[in-house]
């Protein structure tokens, strides 16, 4: 029986690559990532800043990290496509929507905060 | 962090969203019943059953058009059950997946031959210790190869067959999916039959060992002609009936769609879960509706519908679903016509040139990507290239198209970015 830990690092992994990118194509000058190993799986805390004219992209990215639906067989599927550094291309970020096994997005004046999270 | 239930989250959509592919069924059944009486239509099915199925065999030749539309059903019944009883939700993926399976049940696919597929494919998932729910669609994309099952049954002899079958089934459902997962890397998505390039070269393993053995698969061509006012009443109720579910779901003006457009098609370009049921069920009827129109746009040249042909239509509206619309789709469509028309040894209205025009299709997302004169240099190219593969699988891979796709990918994404980043460079 194949050990499922391996991917969950990989898809850990492959979204650090997209939040990144999103965050610096949302303005961002400061991004921190705290990555933790937990009993159920990988979460990922994010914090950052943005600039005022992109808070409608943050929003949308938010909005795609947290969709009401998510297909196991989608990400399942297509979750080597992520982490290719697109960060314009929506789709992608739809993706890491699928890939999260849960997510919470705040967004306030001051930054944005995000806590992502990859079950093993 | 709270996981929500797969069942949850299927209850929360729409009733008329998950009807759509129950709807089908009955919608292909009941042609069936009115095209073919009872008896006629179960000797075809079994005709359909037990014959060849590679490219390019039409069932409604094999055993009429009412077998061939009932086969369609129960193909995309056995399906949608199975995708519906683990409880996965309707998405653009499950659209494109299962017209798919409705679609190339009239050019191959049969209750019989596909189901060491999915055994095949189940196993796989236990190997990996993860829920067939994970790999549902992979396994039934992966069916593409179910041709060369039938081949066993039909060459060998009665002791032979069924082991045959049987492996070569297994085999084609388990290997297919991890192969999908590193192809759908070599061309990034731009690819949407991720699948057919994947099962391209397994079909191309299995002939070229196959031949080495002395065993070479060869196809007669079946296309039919005869049924074609059934076949586009057919389109019609299915194509208006997706329209009308997403006039009645909420796309009620221009923009509620054209909204949609914006997305370049590049997989994971679920419309549905990016723009919800409505636009995607209109982008549906009116992506179909370019193929029918195309189609019918060559009936003076004696193109008459038949099940290939309506394969390709369905195939087209499934993944309108999922990447397709008709902003990225027809400059490919273009390239591959113009291609058509300069290609001088294979004749206008022939099969393979038809269904590619259509099929190409897969290759949209290059032109969302990269504008329309990049799609029609990729469906030019596609146009060429698919007409020298289907060798190379035997006619085993029904996805010839999305082979081809997958090269033409591998061929022109380096180019295109090698261009691009240097007139980047430039002042």
């Amino acid at each position: 029986m194949k050990q499922r830990h391996p991917q969950a690092r990989q898809k850990m992994s492959r979204i650090i690559d997209e939040i990144g990118a999103a965050l610096f194509a949302c303005g961002a000058t400061e991004v921190s990532l705290r990555l933790k190993k937990e009993p159920e799986g990988l979460r990922l805390l994010v914090q950052g800043d943005y600039t005022a004219e992109n808070r409608p992209k943050l929003e949308r990215l938010a909005k795609l990290l947290q969709p009401e639906i998510r297909d196991p067989a989608l990400a399942e599927t297509f979750w080597e496509l992520a982490g290719a550094d697109l960060a314009h291309d929506t789709s992608e970020l739809a993706l890491v929507g699928q890939i999260l096994d849960g997510a919470h997005v705040c967004i306030e004046d001051a930054g944005v905060h995000m806590d992502l999270f990859v079950a093993r | 962090m709270k996981k929500t239930a797969a069942s949850s989250r299927s209850d929360r959509q729409s009733p008329v969203l998950r009807g759509v592919l129950p709807a089908l069924c009955v919608v292909l059944a009941a042609f069936a019943f009115v095209s073919q009486p009872p008896r006629e239509l179960l000797h075809g099915l079994q005709q359909i059953l037990l014959s060849d199925a590679g490219l390019i065999t039409d069932p409604a030749v094999t055993g009429g058009v009412g077998a061939a539309l009932f086969n369609a059903a129960l193909v995309l019944a056995l399906s949608t059950a199975l995708v519906y009883a683990m409880r996965l939700p309707v998405t653009g993926l499950t659209f494109a997946c299962l017209f798919m399976m409705a679609g190339f049940s009239l050019l191959g696919k049969n209750l019989l031959n596909i189901l060491p597929v999915l055994l095949g494919g189940w196993l796989y998932a236990k190997f990996q210790g993860e829920p067939f729910s994970k790999y549902i669609y992979q396994t039934l994309f992966s069916t593409c190869l179910s041709p060369l099952v039938s081949f066993w049954l039909v060459h060998l002899p009665a002791g032979w067959c069924i082991p045959a079958m049987l492996f070569s089934g297994v085999a084609i459902g388990f290997f297919v999916p991890p192969i999908a997962g590193y192809t759908v890397k070599l061309h990034q998505g731009f690819d949407l039959y991720n699948v057919g390039f994947a099962a391209g070269f397994l079909g191309l393993g299995i002939a070229s060992i196959c031949k080495g053995l002395g065993v070479e698969f060869v196809t007669e061509l079946q296309w039919g002609v005869e049924d074609h006012e059934t076949f586009l009443w057919l389109l019609r109720v299915i194509l208006l009936g997706l329209l009308l579910a997403g006039v009645y779901l909420g796309c009620r003006r221009p923009r509620d769609y054209i909204s949609l457009l914006r997305h370049s098609g590049r997989s994971v370009a679920d419309f549905i879960l990016m723009d919800g049921a409505a636009p995607t069920l209109v982008n549906m009827a009116f992506t179909g509706a370019i193929g029918l129109v195309y189609l019918l746009a060559l009936y003076p040249f004696g193109v008459r519908l038949n099940g290939p042909l309506v394969c390709c239509v369905l195939s087209m509206t499934g993944f309108a679903a999922f990447g397709k619309h008709p902003k990225n789709i027809l400059p490919v469509m273009a390239g591959a016509c113009l291609a058509k028309a300069l290609l001088v040894a294979v004749p206008f209205t022939a099969p393979g040139p038809l269904l590619a025009v259509l099929f190409c299709t897969g290759l949209a997302p290059i032109a969302g990507q990269f504008g329309p004169i990049w799609g029609m240099v990729a469906g030019f190219l596609h146009m060429t290239i698919v007409q020298n593969t289907s060798i190379l699988h035997g006619g085993m891979n029904l996805y010839n198209n999305g082979f081809a796709a997958g090269l033409v990918c591998v061929l022109l994404l380096p180019i295109i970015e090698a261009l691009r980043s240097r007139s980047k460079e430039e002042p």
